[in-house]
């Protein structure tokens, strides 16, 4: 067989980046933005963020109250945590105990302690995951994209043999499952800047190697057979269309994913076993490793979630502060960890890492003091036995953020709540556009950036009106 | 287009969503916008004569007696001077002010002076000419509302042309000095034709007929008998009318019982080509619940914005589905982009209301009460005070009246652009843009309509047109511009095509998520609604080629335990009884589970009322199973009856329906073995393929392909599964050669044999002797090909 064909192929693919490929299909949305807008130093190349999937109490993780220990007879409305406080790095700030280790590491980034989840009245969490994740409550009217996929559209990949948006850790099959996708892709902007999901951080490496039970030399042979054949195709070869060439080249991309050296990050095994056991609490402790791999190896936009799963993780609707416990265990040792070793490697300064849920919980309220939601969960006034002991309503007026690296203050707190019920934010409010405006600012990326859609700008923060938390920021 | 230029200002403070004249950046370098960019009103003028001139000129304040906060205002001035001069900023006065250039009379009075940035910015935008709304040039064109008729012109002597498609198309391509090659071959037809009407590639049978067929019209014959085959056609446009619709079997709402499947509805009235204006009829105004669940929309726990009602949306999707007007906009604030108002979107929002709405602006509720009305009042007045179904009727009788050409246009756009690859106007959804040939579209939808709007008669007049008959033409990116029409536009396959197309390889069918009622074949026993007990069956089968075994549910149910037994099922015949069980199972379905032999659908023993019984099939309702049948068998005989297991679950639970079970026999010749990918739930394949989550309204799917997509397709376990299977039955004993194989697949999967070359190629990679791994990557690389997956 000749090869003077594949040859030229070959050349017509070594100057058709991943770049030209994505012009090709993106022929829309379009991007806009104001001509007088003022550009945006970037402080970060890469994001990390961490889900606490369900609803995280803020008293009983970053934001400390009054503790009472548990006695059958006690009162609900007496129980603001069920953990003592400890120090952490940051003189100023206290954690709730179980988190030693992101304690010791909290001179290296900012607590917001006023996290503002949005009104969307009776809890449904996918709903308001789905609001953090895109800025936008649903319905909408068109398909809102998940903040990974306008980062990784706006942004592109960092390496390109690594996909831009990686989601570590959710699977779909299993309650709210349809919820969950409605907000984990990229929506109008097309699946090209879709999520690269992970459900299983131990077997992610399956994702990016030749399929399960395929040798690489076969693999190799299938790969050269198939150029073969589309080489010698007697029909369409000749004309230019962009469907043939985008599958032609997607193939060609996804096979060089599949054989590039970037696919070992994706490999736990190879972690020395020292360092694994440092992260290896579990799935979300195996996807906080992950995550490290990938980023150094040039990911964009890492998600890695507990995984949202009704009532379970951090969904603890009875038995919270024994569950509380054991999810502290699940996140205390990696997150610290990820921490010390992007720091450890210099890319901390370059890698933002954000922590969050969807909103908070609290023993008594359900939605907010001033605008109460329907209970969704049963709270005796008197509590008899341990499940009783926790916070199992859901409570959206706080909730902690935690953020390192990437242009972030270190040992900062931010915002204030109250010290006794409600434990609602009382100083500098911060709502999920804010949130957002500051990742996004932390990329070089205004808050008024657009995508045109059926004609109108689809601004990346709500309306366009995300203001980032200039405070926060070390260069305002 | 013409934008309302009233609407330019009237937009929300909260929600900037006009667009205006905007940078338009086609590189991830957003920042590197510059002077020549063009200079937007709303984005970069606004905000400055906002922070500088407002406070006196503008939100009500008149000083001077003139305000700057309106086109008028700018272009016309105060008694003395226009603002701004259009293309020359030097001699605006807006710019004298500022700069200082007038003595003792510079801008602001008060506060700081602009900056030269700003001053920069207003310059570029009075040089540039003034521009308030779009930065396109505005199109002059108006798209009709009532029908037109255009006079077929008469067919050039010697064309032959009869196709009425063809004879309007003359005319076009004269005036594009076009002369139209000669059609393509009938293997190209045939695949064309069958993947666009029923969604399936031809079998190697099919093509082998279609060569061999010497009579004339027979491409025309072919048509027709595809779209005859009911089941295939509604198999195929089911997609297509649930991405519309946003149906589908699981997806958000569901969960709080806010959102309702028209399944079964829409299945049927494609199975039977129901009337395009009675099938919009039903939607907008269910006659039965089977179809209200469109105009319930989609609705999540919690509170919605008020621009997302149920109602709203329903607004919202009946004039984009039907009409091709785009409302989203004019859902939160007037449209910047159209024509349409707040009042429109809440005027046909009202119908599906209690009554009358009170508008929202922007989350802000305006105290404006918007009367009910269509769209388009001419068309027909809806009572306001009139009950609800009464003002649901009124509205579908507007929308469907003979005098919307509109309604009619949009549809047959639809499927010109389904079957063209490209629509008559684009985007489908945008009706207010110039068709590249309006007699054509005009016509047609004069034609459908004068005709019952019959779907299936259109989608044959455009298949048989030879216009569709010539030669595909590529297109450069997913959204070329400046687009003549030489031919149909080459397609790719949807993601549920590919998936059929591989499980027409494979033989690997999904399990379905939604079973359609068969209709085809002989009812040869039907049981009354079984509560509890057995009916015996003892039918005569003599001559079926086939035998179905078919458990419905009794009473509608959402939840019940309806465990369908056939006991001690028998065919007998010339050398007497055979066990049903005994023989292979053609294809079977249930409703829950999978369906068990010896034993009932959650594997224990098959009860019935007090007996229990070693032998029979134990499954679920709805479940259809059919069977092959041996020649000469005459009659089928069996126990039938809902298990006694589920009558005591049902007896026990406290939330479900007693079971309740219609057992049925049927015979068919030619029965359906398998369903297809768009009656099954979505999968991971097909979702990298582009299958859509049905929260909106999809028209169309983006089709190119991406690298995700190409990594599932390259290691995703969905098709690596389906084609293992393939590999096993074309690896498997087989009289056939190798060489005989490859040619049938290679008939099957491209439709033509392959050319020597890629024969030898083939049986390489398969190895000699015949490997499973190597037939997997055989299979694999045809179906990566782009000649596989392209309509071509």
């Amino acid at each position: 067989m000749t090869d003077t064909r594949d040859l030229t192929r070959r050349d017509f693919l070594k100057t058709a980046s991943a770049a030209t490929l994505a012009a090709l299909v993106a022929g829309v949305p379009n991007a806009l933005l104001a001509a007088t807008e003022p550009k945006i130093t970037p402080t970060a190349d890469a994001v990390i963020v961490l889900w606490m999937a369900g609803g995280m109490a803020h008293t009983e993780t970053f934001d400390p109250k009054r503790y009472a220990a548990f006695r059958p007879g006690m009162r609900a409305s007496e129980v603001l945590s069920t953990f003592p406080a400890i120090p952490t790095a940051a003189s100023s700030i206290q954690f709730s105990q179980g988190l030693e280790k992101i304690a010791g590491v909290m001179d290296r980034g900012t607590l917001i302690r006023s996290y503002r989840a949005g009104d969307l009245g009776v809890i449904l969490h996918s709903r308001h995951q789905y609001q953090w994740h895109t800025g936008y409550a649903p319905p909408q009217t068109v398909a809102a994209p998940h903040i990974g996929a306008v980062i990784a559209k706006t942004l592109g990949p960092k390496n390109a043999a690594v996909p831009a948006f990686i989601n570590i850790g959710q699977r779909f099959d299993l309650g709210e499952g349809e919820e969950l996708k409605a907000f984990t892709t990229a929506g109008f902007l097309g699946s090209e800047f879709g999520p690269f999901d992970l459900p299983f951080p131990d077997q992610a490496v399956g994702a990016v190697r030749p399929p399960a039970g395929m040798t690489p030399s076969r693999f190799e042979n299938r790969t050269k057979f198939y150029n073969r054949l589309v080489q010698n195709s007697p029909i369409i070869r000749h004309g230019s269309d962009y469907q043939k060439e985008s599958l032609i080249r997607s193939l060609d991309n996804s096979h060089r994913l599949l054989t590039s050296p970037a696919s070992k990050a994706f490999d736990l095994t190879l972690e020395p076993k020292e360092s694994y056991d440092k992260y290896n609490t579990g799935r979300f402790g195996q996807g906080c490793l992950l995550a490290r791999r990938l980023v150094e190896s040039g990911a964009r936009y890492v998600e890695v979630t507990t995984e949202y799963i009704p009532f379970v993780n951090w969904d603890t609707h009875d038995n919270g502060n024994t569950r509380m416990a054991d999810l502290k265990r699940q996140i205390d040792g990696p997150v610290a960890q990820l921490i010390l070793d992007l720091e450890q490697r210099g890319m901390l300064d370059r890698t933002l890492i954000v922590l969050a849920s969807e909103f908070s919980r609290d023993m008594l309220t359900e939605g907010r003091p001033d605008l109460k939601v329907p209970d969704q969960v049963t709270v005796p006034e008197t509590l008899t036995e341990m499940k009783h002991y926790g916070m199992h309503r859901h409570f959206t007026d706080a909730g902690s953020v935690l953020l390192f690296g990437g242009g972030v203050k270190k040992g900062f707190v931010y915002g204030k709540t109250a010290d006794e019920r409600p434990c609602k934010i009382v100083e500098n409010p911060v709502v999920i556009e804010d949130l957002h405006a500051t990742i996004y600012r932390a990329l070089g990326i205004s808050p008024r950036l657009a995508y045109v859609i059926e004609k109108r700008p689809f601004y990346v923060t709500r309306d366009g009106l995300g203001k980032p938390v200039r405070e926060i920021l070390v260069q305002g | 287009m013409t934008i309302h230029p009233k609407a330019i200002f009237r937009f929300c403070t909260v929600s900037l969503l006009g667009i205006v004249g905007l940078v338009f950046l086609s590189t991830p370098n957003v920042h590197s916008a510059s002077p020549p960019a063009p200079v937007s009103y709303e984005h970069d003028v606004k905000p400055i004569l906002q922070a500088h001139c407002y406070s006196c000129h503008g939100n009500g304040a008149r000083l001077g007696d003139f305000a700057i906060d309106s086109r008028t205002g700018l272009l016309t001035g105060g008694q003395i001077h226009p603002v701004v001069l259009p293309g020359s900023s030097a001699k605006s006065y807006l710019i004298k002010m500022v700069t200082g250039q007038i003595p003792g009379e510079v801008m602001p009075a008060s506060g700081p002076r602009l900056t030269p940035r700003e001053i920069s910015v207003l310059s570029a935008w009075i040089d540039q000419g003034v521009s308030f709304g779009e930065t396109h040039t505005a199109d002059s064109w108006t798209a009709p509302l009532a029908p037109t008729r255009p006079k077929l012109p008469v067919a050039a002597p010697g064309s032959g042309l009869t196709n009425p498609i063809d004879r309007l198309l003359q005319p076009y391509f004269a005036g594009a000095k076009l002369t139209p090659g000669p059609v393509v071959d009938d293997r190209t037809f045939l695949r064309r034709v069958s993947l666009d009407t029923v969604g399936l590639l031809p079998s190697p049978e099919d093509i082998h007929t279609f060569e061999l067929d010497k009579r004339p019209g027979k491409r025309a014959r072919q048509a027709a008998k595809l779209l005859g085959d009911n089941r295939a056609y509604a198999d195929h446009w089911l997609s297509f009318w649930n991405d519309m619709l946003r149906n589908d079997y699981i997806g958000t709402g569901y969960i709080d019982g806010g959102r309702t499947q028209i399944s079964g509805w829409l299945y049927s009235a494609l199975l039977t080509n129901m009337p395009y204006n009675q099938f919009a009829t039903e939607l907008i105004n269910p006659p039965t619940p089977d179809s209200a669940g469109f105009s319930k929309g989609i609705s999540w726990r919690g509170t919605v914005n008020a621009s997302q009602t149920p109602a709203m949306q329903v607004s919202q999707i009946v004039s984009q589905v039907f009409l091709g007007i785009n409302l989203k906009c004019a859902s939160c604030h007037n449209s910047f982009v159209s024509t349409w108002k707040l009042a429109d979107s809440y005027g046909m929002a009202g119908v599906y209301s209690d009554g009358p709405l009170e508008m929202v602006r922007c989350d802000k509720p305006t105290g404006h009460i918007a009367p009910i009305k269509f769209l388009y009042p001419q068309l027909g007045s809806i009572d306001g005070t009139a009950p609800r179904a009464k003002r649901m009727a009124q509205l579908a009788a507007a929308l469907t009246s003979p005098s919307d050409g509109r309604f009619a246009r949009t549809f047959v756009n639809r499927l010109w652009a389904k079957m063209m690859g490209r629509g008559l106007v684009e985007p489908t959804d945008e009706m207010d843009n110039r068709p590249w040939n309006p007699a054509l579209l005009d016509w047609l939808a004069a034609d459908f309509a004068d005709h019952g709007c019959d779907v299936k008669r259109t989608i044959l007049l455009i298949a048989t047109s030879r216009a569709y008959q010539m030669p595909s033409v590529g297109q450069s990116s997913e959204r070329a511009s400046n687009y003549h029409f030489t031919g149909p536009v080459v397609k790719r396959m949807t993601a549920e095509q590919f998936h059929d197309a591989v499980s027409t390889l494979t033989g690997d069918w999904p399990q379905p998520a939604f079973m359609p009622v068969s209709t085809s074949g002989k009812v040869v026993f039907q049981s009354q609604a079984l509560l509890s007990g057995s009916v015996p069956i003892d039918v005569n089968i003599a001559g079926a080629h086939s035998l179905i075994l078919v458990a419905t549910n009794g009473v509608p149910n959402t939840y019940a335990y309806d465990w369908a037994d056939w006991v001690d099922p028998v065919v007998s015949g010339p050398h007497g009884d055979i066990r049903l069980t005994d023989l292979k199972r053609a294809s079977g379905t249930t409703g829950y589970g999978v369906i068990r032999t010896d034993e009932n659908v959650v594997e224990q023993p098959i009860r019935l009322g007090d007996k229990t019984f070693p032998h029979g099939i134990g499954t679920h309702a709805r479940s259809e199973i059919v069977y092959l049948l041996p020649p000469g068998v005459t009659r089928f005989r069996a126990l039938a009856g809902p298990d006694t297991g589920a009558l005591e679950k049902s007896a026990a639970a406290k939330d479900a329906s007693a079971a309740s079970i219609i057992f049925s026999v049927r015979t068919d010749d030619s029965p359906y073995l398998y369903h297809r990918a768009d009656l099954a739930v979505s999968d991971p394949l097909e979702r990298a393929l582009g299958r859509p989550n049905r929260e909106q309204a999809v028209t169309e799917r983006l089709t190119a392909a991406t690298t995700l997509q190409a990594l599932e397709l390259t290691n995703g376990a969905t098709l690596a599964g389906m084609l293992d299977k393939g590999a096993d039955l074309w690896a498997g004993s087989d009289p056939r050669s190798p060489a005989q194989r490859i040619n049938t697949l290679y008939e099957m999967a491209l439709g033509r044999p392959p050319t020597p070359l890629e024969r030898q190629m083939a049986l390489q990679q398969i190895g000699t002797p015949l490997t499973k791994t190597g037939m997997d990557d055989l299979l694999w690389s045809l179906v990566m090909l782009p000649e596989f997956q392209l309509v071509y």
